[in-house]
C-alpha cells in the first residue's frame, strides 16, 4: 500500500514526463496508402487501412464464417433472387450521423457506375438493383438465383452525404479525410509520411487500443530491426531470414497465418515458342522449384493455382517434377535440337526468353537469379528484367508485352481464379484458353450448391496444371511479428486487421 | 566592411542599375532552366496516368482528368501561366491531389536545413585547416582531407551508419537492454541522424577536398601578397586581412557548391530516411510523377540561381573594383 | 607529388586493364551461382571469398568495370564533344554569340547534376548510355566555362597575335595552339574529374536502385549488400562487401590525385 502511494506521489511529480495516454501500436507497411477510398483499392496496404476505417455488410467471425457486419439481419428469397437486409440501429458514421439504407445504395450504385472506374466494379456486378425500402431496410435484386449471397457482400460502404453523385473522382477530398463505421478514424497525416488512426469511441464492439500509427518503412528487411529496436510495435509480414533473430526475443510474439497467395511463373502463350504446350511443360520439368525456394524462407510447393488448405486445391494432382530427360524429350517433339554449345534451338533460333518481374516483389532477386543459371544449366538462355510501377502496368497489365513473367497473387477468401485464367479473365495476362476451363468457371460462379463449386474448381485445378499456362511456384509460410505488450491478437489472412477491435495492449 | 561600400558616393539610380543585372540574369537563367526541362520532358515516353492505371479504359480517362492530353507546348505554355502565379499543378501519386506547391512548401524546410548547414560546415572546417595548412607543404591534415573526403556520400553514409548501428545494437538490444530513444538511425527523427546526415554531405565526395583546395591556395596568393607583410611589419596580427581578403573567392565557392549539395541532399535523404525533398524527388522521379519532378526541379533550380544571386550581390558589396567602370 | 601521381596513373591503367579482360573474358555471371558455395570465405580458387548467391567477388569486381568505364568514357566524350568546341569559340569570338552559348551552358547549370542525372533517368529510363550522356550533359557547362576563362584570356595573350600576323587561320589558332597546347590539361582534368564523378553517380544509383544497374550484373554499387544497413551487421559477408567498397574508394581517389596534379602542371 505504501509503495503504491509512493508511486502515485512520484508520477504525480514527475507528472509531464511520463505518457499521459497509452502508447500507441505503430504497425509498419513499406509505403504510405496512396487513395484511402474503398473504391479505388490497388495496394494491400490501402486493403489493410480499408479495414481499419470501413465496415462491409458482412465480415468474417473468427472462424472465418460469414457473419454479419452492419445488419442486424438479412433474408435471402426462396429463389435466391434478392435479399432484404436490416441495418442495426448502433452504426454511427466518424462524424456521428447514423447509417442508413441510402448509404449501402450509394455504395452499390458508385461501384456500378462505369464512370466512377471503382477498381471494386467486379465485387457487385451481380446485382441488379439496390432499393433502399425505408432508413433502415435494403433491398437487393440479383442477375441470376445466387446461393448464399452473404459471402459476397464484404466490400466497404462508404457515406452518401460525403458525396454529391455517384460518379466519384480519384482525387476526391474523400480521400484524404475518408469518413467510415470501421473501428478506427483517421486522425492525421504526419510529416514523416506516417499516417495515426484514433480508435472510434462510438463503435459498436469497442475498441481495446486508443491509437494505431502506420509508419513508412520503405526497406522490408529493415522493419524487423525496428521491432527489436521497439520502434514498431507490430509487423504485418516477417521476412523469412528475420525469423531466427526475432524468435529469440522475448518482447516479440510470432504468429503464424495463412494467406491465399502463391508465386509463379507465367508464360505468354500468344508468343512463340510458349504456344507450344510441350515447350511450357519441358520448361516446367527444367526447374528445381526446391532449390529456388530454399534461399527465400519456407513454403509449400503448389501443383496449381490454390493454396494447400484450400478446399478447391486437388490433392490428386502432383506438381510437374524436376526431370531433365523428360523435358528433353518433349523439346525434342517440339522440334528443337540441342546444339554442340549445349542449348536448345529450333531452325536455327535459340530458346531464349526474356524474364521479367516486378521491382517491388520481395526476394525476387534471388529467385530469378537461380532459376536464370538453372535454366542455364539445362542450355536455355534467360535474361531478366525488373520493371518498376509505371512500366508493370503498362507492359503487363495493359499491353501484354512480356516473354514470362514471376510475380504472385493473393486472394481473399472467395479464392475466385477466374480472373486469371478465364480466356475472358481481365487477369489472364498469358492469353490462357481453355474452353473446358471456361465452362467449368462459369459453371463455379453460377453453382448454387458448394459441392458442385468445388468438383468444378478441382478439376480447372487439374486441366491448369496439364496446360501448364504457368509454373505454379510456392505459397510462403507468413508470420506476423508483434510486441507481446499487445494481448488477444487474431490476424485475419487477407485483411490482417479484421478482429483489430478487440486486440489489447497492456 | 563599412570602409569598402562608402568611399565613392554614387548616384543611386546607378547602384540599382547594378543590383538589377544579377537579377535580371536570374530570371533569364530560370526561364532557360526550365526551356530546358521542358525539352527534355518531351520526348517522355510514359507518364504518371501509366503508373496508376490498370486498364486501358481507366488510363484514358485520368489522362482527360488530369489534362495531359494536350500537345507539349499546350502543356508547358500553360505551366509557365500556371506556376508563375505560384501554382504548380497537382501531384499524381503522393496522395493523388495534394498541390504540387504545399507539398514543397511543407519539404523544403527539412531539406535546406540540411544544405544550408552542410555548406556553413564544410566552408568553415576547409577554411581553418586551410588557415593551418597552407604554409606546411606536408601537412598531414591536407593528406588526412583529401584522404576521407574522396568517397561518394553514399558510402559514408553507409559505413558511418553500418557502424553506429553495430555499436548501438552490441550494446544495447544484444545485452536486452532498451536501446536510447534516438535509435535506430534510419527511423527516427533525432539530433543525431541529423548531425550525422549534415556531415556525410559537408565531408564526402570530394566537398571538403575542394573548398580546402581553394581556400588554401586563395590564402597562399594573399600571403605572397604586399597587404600581408605591410601588417606583419606594422605588427598587427595577418589573418583578418588574409579572412577580408578571402571573402569574395569564398563566396564563389559557396555560390558554385551549393548545387552540389543540394544533389547530395537526395542521397543522404535516402539513406538516412529522411523525408525531405530529395526523398520525394525521387519517389516522384521512380513512379514518374511529373508535375512533382517538374516543381521540385524548379525549385531547386531556383535554389541555385538564388544563391549565384546572393553571391552576386555580395561581391558587388565586397569589392568596389567591380562598382568601377566596368 | 609524383610518385601519387605515378601511383594513381598506374591504377588508372589497371582499371582501363581490368575492364578490356573484363569485356574479352568469358565469366559469365548467370553461371557462376552455386547455391553450395555462399558466402565463402578468401581461397586459392575465390580469392575475394563467394556472395550470399555463392558467386565469385573478384569476378564480379572485375565485371563490374563494364558498369562505369564505358559509359564514364562515353560522358567524357559527350561532355568534350559539347563543351570544347563550344566553350573555345564562345572564348574566341566573345560578343552577343559567345554569351548566348554561355547563356545556354548557364541555363543547364542552374539544374544540380544529380537532379539533371535523375530526370533523364526517370524520363528515358535506365542503361549505361543514357547515364553516360546525361552525366556528360550534366558536366559540360563547368567544362566549357573553363575553356571559355582560358581561351578569352589567351585571345589578347602576344603568341596569337603572333600567329595572326604569321598568317595562320583562326581555325588552326583555335584548334592547334589554344585548344590542344594550351588547355590539353586542363580539358585532361576536368574529363578525369567527370571521369571520377560517373563512377560517384553510377555506384550511387546502383546502390540505391531502382535507377542503376540491376541484378545479375554487378556493379560496385549493387555488390555492397544494403541488407547490413536494414537487417544488421551480425551476417554481414565482410569480403564481399569490403572489397566494392575499397575498389570505389581507390578509384575516385585516383581520378582526384591525377586531376589534380594535371591542374598543378597546368598552373606554371
Amino acid at each position: 500500500m505504501r509503495s503504491i502511494l509512493r508511486w502515485s506521489l512520484t508520477a504525480a511529480i514527475l507528472g509531464t514526463a511520463l505518457p499521459t495516454a497509452a502508447n500507441p501500436l505503430r504497425y509498419a507497411e513499406d509505403q504510405a496508402p496512396g487513395i484511402i477510398n474503398p473504391l479505388f483499392t490497388t495496394t494491400m496496404v490501402e486493403a489493410r487501412v480499408n479495414e481499419l476505417l470501413f465496415d462491409g455488410l458482412y465480415t468474417d467471425n473468427q472462424d472465418l464464417a460469414t457473419t454479419p457486419a452492419v445488419i442486424e439481419n438479412g433474408q435471402v428469397d426462396p429463389d435466391g433472387m434478392g435479399m432484404i437486409l436490416t441495418l442495426r440501429s448502433d452504426v454511427f458514421w466518424h462524424d456521428g450521423t447514423p447509417i442508413q439504407a441510402d448509404d449501402v445504395v450509394f455504395s452499390i450504385e458508385s461501384m456500378q457506375n462505369d464512370a466512377t472506374l471503382s477498381t471494386e466494379a467486379g465485387r457487385v456486378e451481380w446485382i441488379s438493383n439496390a432499393v433502399a425500402l425505408d432508413e433502415r431496410n435494403v433491398r437487393l435484386e440479383f442477375k441470376s438465383p445466387t446461393f448464399h449471397p452473404q459471402d459476397k457482400l464484404f466490400f466497404k460502404l462508404i457515406p452518401k452525404a460525403q458525396f454529391s453523385s455517384t460518379t466519384v473522382s480519384r482525387t476526391h477530398p474523400f480521400r484524404t479525410q475518408p469518413i467510415g463505421t470501421g473501428p478506427y478514424r483517421l486522425e492525421s497525416y504526419n510529416d514523416d509520411n506516417s499516417v495515426t488512426f484514433r480508435a472510434n469511441s462510438d463503435y459498436r464492439d469497442g475498441v481495446g487500443i486508443g491509437e494505431l500509427v502506420l509508419r513508412e518503412v520503405a526497406d522490408k528487411s529493415y522493419q524487423a530491426k525496428l521491432i527489436q529496436y521497439e520502434s514498431l510495435e507490430a509487423l504485418v509480414r516477417v521476412m523469412p531470414q528475420d525469423l531466427a533473430e526475432l524468435s529469440k526475443s522475448r518482447k516479440i510474439e510470432l504468429y503464424p497465418y495463412q494467406t491465399n497467395s502463391w508465386w509463379f511463373m507465367g508464360f505468354n502463350q500468344q508468343k512463340a515458342p510458349f504456344d507450344d504446350p510441350r515447350v511450357r511443360q519441358a520448361l516446367s520439368q527444367m526447374v528445381d522449384v526446391e532449390n529456388l525456394l530454399a534461399p527465400i524462407g519456407t513454403g509449400e510447393i503448389l501443383s496449381g493455382p490454390y493454396v494447400k488448405s484450400s478446399p478447391f486445391y486437388n490433392h490428386d494432382v502432383a506438381p510437374w517434377s524436376n526431370d531433365g530427360y523428360a523435358a528433353a524429350t518433349l523439346l525434342e517433339e517440339a522440334g528443337f535440337l540441342r546444339g554442340d554449345d549445349g542449348m536448345w534451338a529450333k531452325d536455327g533460333e535459340p530458346l531464349s526468353f526474356t524474364l521479367t518481374f516486378h521491382q517491388n516483389l520481395e526476394t525476387s532477386q534471388k529467385v530469378v537469379i537461380n532459376l536464370q543459371s538453372q535454366l542455364r544449366r539445362e542450355g536455355v538462355e534467360v535474361l531478366t528484367e525488373a520493371l518498376d510501377e509505371a512500366e508493370w502496368k503498362a507492359r503487363i497489365w495493359r499491353q501484354r508485352n512480356f516473354d514470362t513473367l514471376l510475380s504472385q497473387w493473393s486472394f481473399d477468401r472467395n479464392e475466385d481464379v477466374y480472373a486469371q485464367f478465364h480466356s475472358r479473365g481481365e487477369r489472364n495476362f498469358s492469353g490462357y484458353s481453355n474452353p473446358r476451363v471456361d465452362e467449368l468457371l462459369d459453371q463455379a460462379r453460377t453453382a448454387s450448391d458448394p459441392y458442385d463449386k468445388k468438383a468444378a474448381l478441382r478439376q480447372v485445378h487439374a486441366l491448369v496444371r496439364e496446360d501448364a499456362p504457368m509454373i505454379f511456384l510456392w505459397t510462403l509460410d507468413s508470420y506476423a511479428a508483434l510486441s507481446t505488450q499487445i494481448r488477444n491478437v487474431l490476424i485475419h489472412p487477407f485483411y490482417f486487421f479484421t478482429y483489430v477491435g478487440e486486440w489489447q495492449m497492456q | 566592411m563599412a570602409d569598402a561600400v562608402a568611399p565613392k558616393a554614387q548616384p543611386s539610380w546607378k547602384v540599382a542599375l547594378l543590383l538589377l543585372q544579377p537579377l535580371a540574369s536570374f530570371v533569364a537563367t530560370m526561364a532557360g532552366a526550365l526551356f530546358f526541362v521542358s525539352a527534355l520532358l518531351f520526348f517522355s515516353p510514359g507518364n504518371a496516368a501509366d503508373v496508376v492505371a490498370q486498364d486501358e479504359q481507366l488510363r484514358q480517362a485520368l489522362v482527360e482528368e488530369w489534362g495531359l492530353d494536350g500537345s507539349v507546348f499546350q502543356q508547358y505554355g500553360a505551366y509557365l501561366t500556371r506556376a508563375l502565379g505560384g501554382d504548380f499543378g497537382v501531384s499524381l501519386t503522393y496522395r493523388p491531389g495534394t498541390s504540387v506547391a504545399e507539398l514543397m512548401a511543407a519539404k523544403a524546410p527539412d531539406t535546406l536545413f540540411l544544405v544550408l548547414t552542410a555548406l556553413f560546415l564544410s566552408v568553415t572546417v576547409g577554411t581553418l585547416v586551410a588557415f593551418w595548412s597552407a604554409g606546411r607543404p606536408n601537412s598531414l591534415s591536407r593528406t588526412a582531407i583529401q584522404w576521407l573526403s574522396v568517397p561518394p556520400v553514399f558510402l559514408v553514409a553507409y559505413l558511418g551508419m553500418v557502424g553506429l548501428d553495430a555499436w548501438a545494437y552490441g550494446s544495447t538490444v544484444e545485452k536486452g537492454l532498451t536501446p536510447p530513444p534516438w535509435f535506430p538511425l534510419l527511423m527516427e527523427t533525432s539530433p543525431v541522424k541529423t548531425a550525422l546526415a549534415v556531415t556525410v554531405l559537408a565531408f564526402a565526395s570530394s566537398a571538403l577536398t575542394e573548398i580546402h583546395g581553394t581556400a588554401e591556395r586563395e590564402i597562399r596568393r594573399i600571403r605572397n601578397s604586399g597587404y600581408v607583410d605591410a601588417a606583419r611589419a606594422r605588427g598587427a596580427p595577418t589573418w583578418p586581412h588574409t579572412l577580408s581578403n578571402l571573402l569574395p573567392a569564398l563566396t564563389t565557392l559557396v555560390s558554385n557548391r551549393a548545387a552540389f549539395f543540394l544533389g547530395g541532399a537526395i542521397v543522404v535523404e535516402k539513406v538516412f530516411g529522411i523525408h525531405g525533398l530529395g526523398d520525394v524527388l525521387w519517389e516522384a522521379c521512380r513512379k514518374r510523377d511529373f508535375p512533382l519532378v517538374l516543381g521540385i526541379t524548379l525549385l531547386s533550380a531556383g535554389f541555385v540561381c538564388g544563391i549565384r544571386l546572393l553571391a552576386d550581390w555580395v561581391r558587388l558589396a565586397l569589392d568596389p573594383r567591380q562598382r568601377g567602370g566596368t | 607529388m609524383k610518385r601519387t601521381q605515378a601511383l594513381s596513373t598506374a591504377f588508372l591503367i589497371a582499371l582501363l586493364a581490368a575492364w578490356v579482360v573484363s569485356l574479352i573474358g568469358h565469366y559469365d555471371v548467370v553461371l557462376d551461382v552455386d547455391p553450395n558455395r555462399t558466402n565463402a570465405g578468401p581461397s586459392s580458387q575465390l580469392w575475394l571469398g563467394a556472395d550470399d548467391s555463392g558467386r565469385d567477388v573478384f569476378q564480379r569486381l572485375m565485371k563490374s568495370t563494364e558498369a562505369f568505364v564505358g559509359p564514364g568514357l562515353l560522358a567524357c566524350f559527350v561532355a568534350a564533344l559539347l563543351a570544347v568546341p563550344l566553350g573555345a569559340w564562345a572564348g574566341w569570338t566573345g560578343g552577343w554569340l559567345g554569351e548566348s552559348i554561355r547563356f545556354l551552358f548557364t541555363s543547364v547549370a542552374a539544374l544540380p547534376r544529380f537532379v539533371l542525372v535523375l530526370l533523364v533517368c526517370s524520363i528515358y529510363g535506365t542503361g549505361g548510355v543514357t547515364l553516360g550522356v546525361a552525366a556528360g550533359l550534366a558536366y559540360a557547362p563547368a567544362l566549357s566555362e573553363a575553356i571559355y576563362d582560358r581561351v578569352s584570356r589567351f585571345r589578347r595573350a602576344g603568341f596569337v597575335m603572333a600567329a595572326q600576323a604569321h598568317g595562320l587561320t583562326t581555325k588552326r589558332i583555335l584548334g592547334w595552339h589554344i585548344r590542344w597546347v594550351n588547355a590539353r590539361a586542363l580539358i585532361g582534368g576536368h574529363l578525369l574529374q567527370l571521369f571520377g564523378y560517373f563512377l560517384l553517380v553510377e555506384t550511387t544509383l546502383s546502390f540505391l536502385g531502382d535507377f542503376g544497374v540491376q541484378e545479375p550484373m554487378p556493379s560496385w554499387g549493387n555488390m555492397i549488400s544494403r541488407d547490413a544497413l536494414q537487417g544488421g551487421v551480425n551476417d554481414l559477408n565482410l569480403w564481399a562487401t569490403a572489397a566494392p567498397v575499397v575498389a570505389i574508394w581507390l578509384t575516385v581517389w585516383a581520378c582526384a590525385k591525377l586531376a589534380q596534379s594535371l591542374d598543378e602542371v597546368d598552373d606554371v
